[in-house]
Order: C-alpha cells, then structure tokens, then sequence
C-alpha cells in the first residue's frame, strides 16, 4: 500500500510503504493516523530534498532497522560508507547540510550517520586554510590571533 | 551559497553538529578551532573535553604561557582529566592558600578553586607510582572535592584509599566506578564495608590485609552493631579485588558479599583463590557468580594437559586466561577455543606450550568479540600463527590493545633471478596481514619479535620467515594505529629502514618505544646513524 508525501513546496511523492518507513516520524504518524490515503505533509523538506531522502530509502529498503546506536570507536565508523552511500553524498554543500537536517527531522538514523560521516571526512586532516575554502568562510581572525590559538591548542595534536 | 542565509556547518542544530564532531579526532579540532571565531566559539569546548598529556611531545607544547592561559580559561570545559606527569600535579591542583579563621585569627590553609570544576572521570596515576606528600594529597583530595559531578575516579598512586574513601563518601554523590591501584596495607574488611552505597564498579589493584590490632571483629559482632551502620552495596555490579587476605577471605568477603545484591554480575581476581574457598564459592554462586579468571596461582603446581582442559572446560565464562606453564597440549589448547567467546585477555608466553598452534589463535581471535589482549609468545618452534591462518577468516575482535606473537609469512630469495612475481606475491600477502592489524586493532603495543629455533639443530636464529616491515610491504596499512606506544621487531630479517624510521615519526604519534631497528639479520648503518642522530626519540 503506497503511501503520499507532499513536500514543503506542495510537490506530491507516492511511495512503498517499507520505505518511507524508513523514516521513524513517518510509520509513527502512519501508526498513530491508521490506514489513510490522504497525504502526509512534511512542512520542512523542500521536494529537491525529499527526492534525494527517497532515494536513499528506497536504496535501503530491505536494510535492518538501527536500533541503538553502537558505541563503536569513531575513527573506525567513519571510514566505514558504502560505497553507494559515497556516492549518493556528493553533492553540493548546501545539499548535503539540507539531507542531513532531513535526516534529523524525519528521524532517519542511517541516513544521519552517512551526512555527518561525510562532513566529518570532508574536514578531516585539513588544515584550517583548507577547511576555510571548503566551506567559503572569512577568516576573521589576525595572524596574531591565529597563531596565539594555535599555541594554546597545538598540546591535543597527534604529532 | 546563493541563499541570503547560507546553512553552514555551525549553523546546523547542535545535535546535528555534536554527532559530527563524534568522529572528528582532538587532533582534527585543534584546526578546526582556528577557521574563524565563531568555529573557535562552538568547537572550542569540544577540544577541551579530554584532557591527557601522555607523549613528551605533547607535555613539551603544553608547556608554554599560552597553554597555560587557555588551561584557566578553558579548564572548566574539562570532563575527562588524565594525569600522569609529575610536573602536571603542581600545574592541575588548585594552589594552597592561607586564609584567617573568623573564630580566632589563626590560619587554615585553603585550596584556590579551579583550574577544573566540571569532571566526569578523573584519572591519576604515575608510572613509578608516585608517593604524595601530605600537601599533594590534600591538594588532591581538594580536586576530588571541587568536581561534584565525577562519576569515575582512579587512582594509582600512593594514597591512603581510607583518605579517599571519606573523601568519596562526603562529596561524591554520584560516583559509580572507582579503580584504586595502588599498594595498601591495613584493614581490607573496613576497606569494603566503607564503600559508598551507589558504587558500580569497583578495582581494588593491590590490597594485602592487615588485621587490626586487638579482636576488633569480635568485639563489633558481641556489641551488636546495629543495623543501620551496615551499609548496603546494592548498586554494585562489579568487584576486582587482588592481593593477600592473609587467610581472612572468609571473615572478609561473606559479610561484604551479604550486603550485595543479585545486581553484582562479575567478582574477579587473579590472585586470591575465591572458587576454591567453598563457602565463597558456594555464595558466588548463589549470586550467579561463576569464576572467570584462570591464572597460575588458581591451579595446582604441576597439572596434565587432560586436567587443565577439564578446568578450562567446566566454565564456560573465562574472560582471562593466564597460564604460565609448558602443560598447554592440544586437549587445553581445544578447550581453550571452545570455551573463547567471553574472554578479554589470553596469555600464554612460556615456551613449550605446544599445544597451541596458530590455528588455534585464529579461531580464538575469530569467536571472542571483547579479545584486548593476547599474549601467545613461545620461541617459534613448529607453533607459529601464518599468514594463511590470519587470512583464513574474520576476526570478532576489533579491540585487541596489546599483541604478542610470531607471525610467519612466505618470503622469497631476492638474489635468485625472475622471482619479481613472487617477490610482489609476498609483499601482497603481507600488505592484507598489516591492513588487519591496522583496521581491525587498536593496538597499544605490538610484539611481533623474537628469536625462533631450528628443528634441526635447535639452535636460536633470526626469523626469517617474518614481516619486512616496509612501506613496499604494507606498513603504512598502520597508519590508523594511533595509540601504538610500543612496536617490537628484534631478531627478525625485516628490512626497515629510514623511510620506514620517517614514516614512523610521522604517522605513529604515540610511539615510544622501538626495538629491533638494529637487533635483526641485517643492520644497516644509515639506521644506525639516523639513530644516533635522532636520540632520545625513542627508547
């Protein structure tokens, strides 16, 4: 049984029940509503962004559900992406923050951990200057600012 | 980036940013801090949530003005502190000051607050088991009293555990798992009884029992003490307790058992025999306590191989297993492999146990998911774990801190003509060994060195069937090995050399100590010198 979602932008997605199951908010308002084919609204995803989520959904349709979060050491879980899940997040910045605010809201946990593993990487072993181009940021601070918090800090670097 | 209010990094919720931040390392904050202020202003406190100075690289940049500032501005983000420097006492402790009493003008002393109020976990220890003055105890104690919040506390140092027993008891509502390392001599029965009530777990490294002068225990059972000075241990989950009860196990732990709840899961020791005392035991039980440490001093002198597998088979819960002792045949030696899932630590170091072959520690690191270390070093005989075995199968265990075995891999004979095909084979096979102990460990130290024997003659040789340790075969598969303090190659033909030596500055930033760069088949002079001019960066 399909079930329709219609995005902030009033644009309508008819899909399989399993996966827009994926998201917990969804099968909760499902569960809480009952059987009904009038569509689901979702005020706060844009139709450009519940488009990509679906993908995603439907890509992981048949993936057990996470339940708890698994206290994995960190390091070790973020150069652990699926390769299709590699691909599926190379789009622009604006994009990837919009998919993972979705995440969050319709409480995808996968999906969450891909978006907020990819940010991670992205930022990972670059130096401030690069972090900076990556995500167009001013840098306001004075070089003598700069290297002050450097000399504060530089104790918790690894070398 | 065209929108009037573009989403950027730090405007995300800070759920959203904190589970970022998860898997970014200390090391990748201390840039990200200085991108611009408002990063500084949110990452900032992430930064400092952990505070441990553990290499001499480390303490040397921490040691300048403007770390010193940022402590005082930035201490009170602090939730996890390590301390293991001497110098850092006097740097961590809230200074002593003289204050007037408001009775009579006479002066007390009192501790300045901070650097530190909100800790979660404070750790002390000193690698040569520092002893404080009274001063630095008091300071210490002045610490423990300015962080309300602690949960976990450990302390290896010489500190009478009655001192921070009271101090626990007075000002640590919330404490739950509290590691005293260090050696104590005195009352081990008051030592238990005065536990706080809401403990969880509890590690009592070193206590050896002296009973109180006179017939104290007598005495409080005739006069009848009352019931609410008892106090209860309900909440208490887990108990380690090793030393010498000096034959008082019972008088000591019945009591203290009885004030436990059905919540206690695990009592562990290595060196008091608890399941071999029968009443102990049999209250344990009762508990749903069965033993779960096999160690020398649990067993008899001399055991055969058929008894020791019987041992090892009639518990099915070993989180560690420790036996010195050449009686480890292939009865143990399958014992030990079915009855592997629990356990944490495996040591098996003395030669001659040669029942225990590498496919054997393969299907040991294959089945015990919460493996930390294992120790199987024997001189390599005919028992060596292979590559073959290594690669045979996955590994459950993804925590395995300290290794120390013989790794045997093919090698080649480089001077024979067209055997570039099999030279590449091995660095391949060798390159998949590395790439499982990089990904797969969180390896603290590694010990892969060592000398073999000879079937033949019996004499001790280089091994020459091992790992070459170079970048060409894999070694920087280990660049994930952070934590990595110790790495030991001696006595193997392995062929680093200074681009090795480089990378290993480089990319292992916890490395402390390297031995075998010059203990192998074939020293080379341009490691000796990078050596020498290298001194002092490791030992």
């Amino acid at each position: 049984m399909p079930v329709v979602l219609t995005s902030s932008d009033s644009e309508t997605f008819t899909v399989d029940k399993e996966v827009a199951e994926r998201s917990i908010l969804i099968k909760n308002m499902i569960e809480d509503v009952g059987e009904s084919d009038s569509p689901i609204p979702l005020p706060n995803v844009s139709s450009a962004v519940l488009k990509k989520v679906i993908e995603f959904c439907d890509h992981h349709r048949n993936d057990p559900i996470q339940v708890q979060d698994e206290t994995d050491d960190p390091r070790k879980r973020s150069n652990d992406i699926e390769e299709w899940d590699m691909k599926f997040m190379q789009v622009d910045q604006e994009m990837l923050f919009e998919i993972i605010l979705a995440a969050n809201y319709l409480d995808i946990k996968t999906l969450l951990d891909v978006g907020c593993t990819t940010v991670a990487n992205l930022i990972k072993g670059k130096t401030p200057e690069e972090i900076r181009k990556l995500f167009n940021i001013v840098n306001d601070f004075t070089p003598e600012e700069e290297a002050q918090i450097k000399k504060e800090n530089e104790w918790a670097e690894d070398r | 980036m065209s929108s009037s209010t573009p989403l950027t990094l730090p405007s995300l919720p800070t759920e959203i940013l904190e589970s970022i931040l998860l898997h970014l390392s200390q090391s990748d904050l201390t840039r990200c801090v200085r991108v611009s202020r408002v990063w500084h202003q949110i990452l900032v406190t992430y930064l400092w949530r952990t505070l441990a100075i553990r290499t001499k690289a480390q303490h040397k940049k921490f040691n300048t003005n403007e770390a010193h500032r940022a402590l005082h501005k930035h201490g009170s983000c602090v939730r996890d502190l390590y301390i293991f420097y001497r110098r850092h006492y006097d740097r961590f402790l809230p200074a002593k000051q003289f204050a007037v009493s408001d009775f009579d003008d006479t002066p007390i002393v009192v501790f300045a607050t901070g650097p530190f109020t909100n800790l979660d976990s404070l750790e002390l220890s000193h690698l040569n088991f520092l002893n404080v003055d009274v001063e630095g105890s008091q300071k210490i104690l002045a610490l423990v009293q300015q962080n309300p919040r602690l949960r976990r506390l450990r302390i290896d140092i010489g500190m009478d555990p009655r001192t921070v027993l009271g101090i626990v008891a007075k000002c640590l509502p919330v404490l739950q798992d509290l590691n005293l390392g260090l050696q104590w001599r005195g009352d081990v029965k008051d030592l238990l009884e005065n536990l706080p009530e809401g403990i969880r777990t509890v590690r009592l490294g070193n206590v050896f029992h002296e009973a109180p002068g006179g017939s104290q225990y007598k005495t409080s059972v005739e006069s009848g003490v009352s019931a609410t000075t008892v106090r209860h241990h309900h909440a208490l989950e887990f108990l380690y307790i090793d030393g010498d009860l000096a034959g008082h196990e019972e008088t000591i732990l019945l009591p203290f058992l009885a004030s436990c709840s059905r919540n206690l899961k695990s009592v562990r020791s290595t060196r008091l025999r608890l399941f071999a005392n029968a009443k102990i035991a049999s209250t344990l039980s009762d508990l749903g306590i069965v033993s779960e440490i096999l160690s020398q001093h649990s067993l008899p002198q001399s055991i055969s191989d058929v008894d020791l597998a019987k041992v090892i088979s009639s518990g099915s819960r070993w989180t560690n297993i420790e036996l010195l002792t050449n009686q480890v045949g292939p009865l143990t030696a399958a014992a030990i492999v079915n009855s592997c899932e629990r356990l944490e630590t495996l040591d098996i170091m003395r030669h001659g146990a040669r029942g225990l072959s590498g496919s054997h520690l393969q299907a040991i690191l294959s089945k015990a998911t919460p493996l930390r270390s294992l120790q199987a070093h024997w001189i390599l005989y005919a028992n060596k774990i292979t590559a073959s075995d290594i690669l045979s199968s996955q590994w459950a265990t993804a925590s395995l801190e300290h290794m120390d075995l013989k790794i045997d891999v093919p090698r080649v004979n480089e001077a024979l003509p067209d055997n570039n095909a099999a030279i590449q084979d091995s660095r391949n096979v060798q390159r998949q060994v590395l790439r499982r102990l990089g990904q797969q460990t969180n390896l603290k130290k590694l010990v892969i060195g060592g000398m073999v024997t000879t079937t033949a003659t019996g004499h001790y040789i280089h091994q020459r069937n091992c790992l070459e340790m170079t970048l060409e075969s894999g070694l920087d598969e280990l660049v994930y090995l952070k934590e990595l303090e110790e790495l030991d190659i001696h006595h193997m033909d392995h062929r680093a050399g200074v681009p090795e030596l480089e990378w290993m500055v480089a990319n292992l930033p916890r490395l402390q100590i390297l031995k075998g760069m010059l203990n192998c088949l074939r020293p080379s002079n341009a490691v000796r010198d990078w050596l020498i001019t290298h001194q002092g960066k490791w030992t």
